[in-house]
């Protein structure tokens, strides 16, 4: 059988989807939940956060999208459901329990008239439970069973790449057709500019010149503000002026922070080269690695 | 405090090489300075022989790679500079141009006056080489007037011909541009989104056969050409480009005034601030930029070899 992935942002998420989502951080994890998480609320989706930890777990929806969840909790629009609860029989993770839950939980929403549904569970300490690996794996085939065929819910799972084995990471994401990742910051069809966490920076996508000078200031700041080196994905850059150039090489004087430039084309790494007595060494030339 | 010392030799043979640049190369190697030659391929082997073992400290360059364009030529000397920080710099340069257009004469001529201000304050004694027998009589006439010193045998001397540099530079970039044929294609740019513009120059580039990578130094440069128009000029704005022999010209016209210094854009900006860098780095990528301007508008012309 012939396997594919699609990689969707959050907000190009659709009804149907079993996403997965590794992060390596809280911020990374806020940044893509809380988008999946505000963007059903906004638009009157019923969101089930699957966790524990009570809203305590869930992403800052305050300050990011001044939103109040208690609110939401209140009036039934956001639900959060423990473990104990959904997926678990006698305190042993239970995937056929879980199976159920999820076709209850659509169900219902169904009659109470929300527009769609999203789900979103972290699948991370299911690993740690007595089936560990298989169980996570056979869960994961019974809510793909429950959500793909479905017109109006979708779902990330969440795992912390960082307490989880290559080799469970990749056992992982072959269970799922989607690969969800973080919004972009701007889009406009000629550029794109998405944050990237691993390593931090921006991926660029498109073109860019003096018309979007603006919107790329705005991004690069957000990722100068968390401070350290920053990376800046160019593989899928076909054309960058040379004042965005100087912004980069700006930014890297003025920070003291490294920016690297990941897989420029040829034709870019020529262009740096030739100005380099301009930019180098307020720019390095890299292939994505953080080092 | 020593400033630059710009001095020329017009030779006739061989024996005048060697009678003056090889005791003023090992006059440098004897006190202890960065010593840099350039030079065409002939006359570096000659220099090297008869430095014998000397040879070994001194760097060596080829004019055909060295002096491919004014503004590539100023970056090399401005990196031997930088690496050579410490050191008092004594360089040899023989350009080795022989002929060239109109325009290209005027460029060089322009070059070398810009060496007595880019480089005035660096402690260095530069000797360049002019054949007598093969260069254009405007070529040695331009490097009469751009060199304070004529050297003649191992003797320097004032030369009495030497021009202020604000004289040799206000005669360039002031003649009328001949108009564009009448095959030239025509865009109007009357929005801040360049996309379009660069599918137009990409576009017709192809068409003309230019080669991947001269075209998208095409595309970075008339971008850098057209947001100043933007920018700093004034609508309308329009590009059109058009063949002539084996370059692309392209051409960026608006309706303002720009008052640019008298020799903007050739020398690398410094580091330390962000501005000066895009008329720089569109003078790299080109074999030639044109500027002009007046109350009636500005004109900025680029050319790029297709090949």
């Amino acid at each position: 059988m012939e396997r594919w992935f699609a990689e969707r942002s959050v907000g190009e998420l659709l009804p149907g989807d079993h996403a997965w989502f590794s992060y390596a951080d809280r911020e990374e994890q806020e940044h893509v939940v809380g988008a999946f998480l505000h963007d059903g609320l906004a638009g009157s989706d019923k969101v089930i956060y699957i966790t524990d930890a009570g809203s305590g777990d869930l992403p800052d929806l305050r300050s990011r999208y001044r939103l109040d969840p208690e609110a939401y909790l209140r009036s039934g629009q956001l639900a959060i459901l423990p473990q104990a609860e959904t997926c678990l029989t006698g305190g042993v993770f239970d995937p056929a329990r879980m199976s159920a839950t999820l076709q209850e939980v659509l169900d219902r929403a169904e009659t109470e008239r929300f527009r769609g549904v999203r789900v979103t569970v972290d699948m991370t300490w299911a690993f740690h439970q007595k089936r560990g690996r298989d169980g996570v794996l056979e869960c994961e085939a019974r809510v793909d069973a429950a959500i793909s065929p479905s017109t109006m819910a979708m779902a990330i799972c969440q795992v912390d790449a960082r307490s989880c084995t290559p080799e469970e990471l990749t056992a992982l994401k072959e269970r799922h057709e989607v690969l969800v990742g973080a919004d972009p910051y701007f889009d406009d069809g000629i550029l794109s500019i998405t944050p990237t966490f691993r390593p931090r920076g921006l991926r660029l996508s498109g073109e860019l010149d003096g018309a979007r000078h603006a919107v790329f200031a705005e991004s690069l700041q957000k990722v100068i503000d968390h401070g350290g080196d920053v990376h800046l994905d160019l593989a899928e850059l076909r054309f960058v002026d040379l004042g965005a150039l100087s912004m980069m090489a700006g930014a890297a004087m003025h920070l003291g922070s490294r920016v690297i430039l990941d897989h420029p084309s040829a034709h870019l790494a020529d262009i740096v080269e030739l100005v380099s007595s301009r930019l180098l060494p307020w720019l390095e030339i890299g292939d994505g690695e953080a080092r | 405090m020593t400033r630059l010392i710009h001095q020329v030799l017009m030779y006739d043979n061989e024996k005048d090489i060697l009678d003056t640049v090889l005791p003023f190369l090992q006059e440098g190697l004897s006190a202890g300075e960065a010593v840099l030659t350039v030079g065409t391929a002939p006359n570096l082997a000659c220099l090297r022989q008869a430095l014998g073992t000397d040879s070994d400290a001194v760097e060596f360059a080829d004019s055909a790679s060295w002096y491919i364009q004014p503004t590539r030529t100023i970056a090399n000397y401005s990196s031997f500079i930088a690496e050579n920080a410490t050191a008092r710099i004594r360089v040899v340069a023989e350009p080795g141009w022989e002929t060239g257009t109109a325009a290209e004469i005027s460029e060089w001529t322009r070059y070398e006056s810009i060496i007595n201000q880019a480089f005035a304050d660096i402690s260095a004694s530069v000797l360049c080489l002019y054949d007598r027998r093969t260069t254009d009589p405007g070529l040695l006439d331009g490097a009469l007037r751009t060199h304070p010193q004529l050297m003649e045998g191992a003797c320097s001397r004032c030369n009495d011909a030497y021009l202020d540099p604000a004289i040799v530079q206000a005669g360039v970039d002031r003649d009328p541009l001949p108009a564009p044929p009448p095959g030239a294609v025509r865009l109007p740019i009357d929005d801040a989104d360049l996309s379009p513009l660069r599918s137009f120059i990409g576009g017709h580039a192809r068409h003309h056969g230019m080669s991947r990578p001269r075209i998208n130094d095409l595309l970075v440069a008339t971008t850098e050409v057209a947001t100043n128009a933007i920018r700093h000029g004034q609508a309308p704005i329009s590009c059109q480009m058009w063949r002539d022999d084996d370059d692309l010209i392209v051409e960026v016209t608006d309706a303002g005034h720009w008052q640019a210094d008298p020799v903007p854009g050739f020398v690398p900006p410094d580091p330390a601030s962000l501005s000066g860098f895009g008329l720089w780095g569109v003078r790299m990528l080109c074999a030639l930029v044109q500027l002009r301007t007046g109350p009636d508008g500005t004109t900025v012309r680029l050319h790029i070899p297709c090949r």
